[in-house]
């Protein structure tokens, strides 16, 4: 029977309710935990998110999240552990490499057969944090200044690095092995360069990859319609995961792409979530990816304001169901 | 009085023995702890630690070092103060940045002043890691490819990246204040576009630093020898700290620049050094900067190997006293 991993242990997907399918809980960039100024009250931290999720709860009847930090961004499985017996909420831990904001030195030095092994470990025994197991493999794609291609739009395999490549091949092959999701980053500076959605898509296949397991993540910081299309061609989930983030696309048009997708029929391989996080732990930053960056003001925006336009924009409430609360579960179930 | 901070607590310099200036003992690249094969016998490390240490204090009268590994090269305070007691070494932790090897992203996008603030408070109160204090501070630069001058020769404001900059004048004020010894890692890639040594010791100067408690790292790893005098010039250290590293300079073509240095009167500015370790948690690499096979064999490689040639050359007991055992009590006593 299939089951939905989360840290408390595996659940019958018919177990579960509505699960925000990309979001965070703590976070925090590679090294922050060496920072005096990083120390935090976790009690407090758990109390304070815990409070958050419910008045979630409470509002819109969602229940889970997926915590798609891996290691390299800052996963801490007794946090995860504590909010989600504090909350009630179900909550999904990720394995896999993100280094998309600095990456894993030790990481981009392994062969992919060791990565492999990584990632198979921490689903099947548990992180050596605490031993929590992952329900799903999130892999992030960047490319460096120097890798990035000429001109405009570029044609295939220029929009991965051979690191990135290895990596979503590794979790490609554990997929084939166990089963379990994988869920991508594609880099918002990446997109203007082509399809680099479809270029992890095509790379997860080929390794031997089901597309109906996987999540492209992060359509939505491209406006480029066509590619999304192109995207949803090869049977994968697409996730709009980024509402309430507009520093690439607005959520207006973010809505007028969902409604026009679920109008042609792609509602099955739709995902909506915002991306957002409880606490980054550290010192505010002075440069870098996410400074003046606003995210949703709670896990509850989809609902309380995008769902209102896709409604407006004449998406039916079976529609609006079936992405926000039946995909999920379908894509988390392995 | 002038002290040397060591892992167990401050020391009168009088009362310390032959010093290496530029080694490590266990270090980890950012990410190792999250592999399940990067878990070890910490205990057993440390006795084989001690038993390395303390057969070549017997048979080459050694009895201590600095260990340059700050935070992001995978310092580990615990066992540093193990294997300190365990062989009877006076040991050296470093504050600072590697940062050459994969950058921890969270610092990258922290102020100079945040920075600053760091380093102060792990040589004042200690590292977050069990509160131990260090003796000096450890900055690393290194071009990313996309940053690299178009020629060789460049002026030495393309030789470092902002970031580069930012944190070794964070260094500089922090010396300014407290005293703390500064120690450099010049890139071995970078060496062949300029005189990155003289980037970095101008940096610092400018930034507020004496150049007399500031060493410039790795002038082991070019053959350029104009250059090495160039940053001899400044004031500063130079250290031939790579020995037994032959991958870009031999250890004949470097004693070949010692002697020569030697020679020509700058014995009180030398520093000699294996950049050797105990240990490297995790799997071997596939791919990456240094294996471990090109490295010294132990730490008595220079009194045993490279000295010999020093002597061969005419440099007498003296001096060779003076760069082995007297420079480092010096640079690293504030």
């Amino acid at each position: 029977m299939p089951k939905i991993r989360t840290v408390l242990g595996d659940k019958d997907p018919a177990d579960v309710g509505h699960i925000l399918p990309h979001e965070h809980t703590y976070v925090r960039l590679i090294a922050a935990e060496s920072d005096h100024a990083s120390a935090f009250d976790r009690r407090q931290a758990v109390e304070e998110g815990a409070a958050m999720l419910k008045a979630v709860t409470a509002e819109q009847g969602i229940s889970g999240l997926v915590d798609c930090a891996p290691y390299d961004l800052g996963r801490d499985m007794g946090l995860l552990i504590a909010l989600s017996r504090a909350s009630g909420w179900d909550i999904v831990a990720s394995t896999g490499i993100f280094g998309v904001w600095g990456y894993p030195a030790y990481w981009e030095g392994q062969s992919g057969s060791a990565i492999e092994e990584f990632f198979t470990q921490e689903i099947e025994h548990g992180a050596v944090d605490e031993g929590v197991k992952c329900g799903i493999i999130k892999i992030g794609t960047r490319l460096r200044p120097h890798e990035k291609p000429s001109g405009f739009v570029s044609g295939r395999d220029q929009l991965l690095s051979d690191q990135d490549r290895r990596v979503l091949q590794a979790a490609a092959r554990v997929q084939g092995n166990l089963g379990v999701p994988v869920t991508t980053h594609t880099d918002r500076r990446d997109w203007r360069l082509g399809n680099v959605g479809l270029e992890q898509i095509d790379t997860l296949i080929a390794a031997g990859a089901d597309p109906e397991r996987c999540i492209i993540g992060h359509a939505s910081h491209t406006s480029n319609l066509g590619y999304i299309i192109e995207v949803l061609e090869q049977g994968c989930y697409v996730a709009f995961d980024t509402i309430g983030i507009e520093v690439v696309v607005s959520d207006q048009a973010k809505a007028a792409m969902v409604i026009g997708l679920i109008g042609l029929g792609y509602e099955k391989q739709i995902l909506l979530s915002h991306d957002l996080h409880v606490k980054e732990i550290g010192r505010e930053p002075e440069t870098g990816p996410t400074v003046g960056i606003r995210f949703a003001p709670d896990y509850g925006y989809i609902q309380r304001v995008f769902v209102q336009w896709l409604r407006e924009g004449g998406v039916s409430e079976e529609a609006i169901r079936q992405i926000t609360i039946e995909n999920p579960k379908k894509v988390l179930a392995w | 009085m002038a002290k040397i901070r060591t892992v167990l607590g401050d020391k009168d310099p009088a009362e310390m023995g032959h010093i290496l200036p530029h080694e490590h003992t266990f270090f980890h690249l950012l990410g190792a702890p999250s592999d399940p094969a990067a878990v070890f016998d910490r205990e057993k490390a440390v006795q084989e630690g001690a038993a390395q240490f303390k057969a070549i204090g017997e048979e080459f009268g050694i009895s201590g070092l600095v260990d340059w590994a700050p935070y992001d090269l995978g310092r580990d305070m615990g066992l540093m103060v193990d294997l300190s007691r365990a062989s009877g070494w006076d040991i050296v932790a470093c504050t600072g940045i590697f940062g050459a090897w994969g950058y921890p992203a969270y610092w990258e996008a922290q102020s100079l002043e945040a920075i600053e603030d760091f380093f102060r408070r792990e040589i004042e109160e200690g590292a977050v890691d069990e509160g131990v204090k260090c003796g000096i501070i450890k900055v690393g630069t290194r071009l990313q490819p996309h940053e690299h001058p178009t020629a060789p020769d460049a002026p030495l404001d393309q030789l470092l990246s902002d970031r580069d900059r930012r944190v070794l004048e964070a260094a500089a004020h922090v010396q300014a204040k407290l005293g703390t010894p500064i120690g450099t890692h010049t890139d071995s890639h970078d060496w062949p576009f300029g005189n990155v040594g003289l980037a970095h010791i101008d940096t610092l100067i400018n930034a507020g630093a004496d150049p007399e408690r500031c060493i410039i790292g790795h002038v082991s790893q070019t053959t350029n020898v104009g250059h090495v005098l160039e940053v001899l010039e400044r004031g500063c250290y130079v250290a031939f700290d790579t020995i037994g590293i032959q991958t870009v300079v031999s250890d004949r073509t470097n004693a070949a620049m010692v002697a020569g240095l030697l020679g020509l009167g700058y014995q009180d500015r030398v520093l000699l050094s294996h950049d050797l370790y105990v240990k490297e948690v995790g799997r071997p690499a596939e791919s990456g900067p240094v294996a471990e096979e090109d490295h010294a064999p132990d730490y008595g490689h220079i009194q045993r190997t490279f000295l010999p040639w020093l002597r061969e050359a005419g440099v007498s007991e003296e001096v060779i006293r003076q760069v082995t055992v007297e420079n480092p009590k010096k640079a690293f006593a504030w």
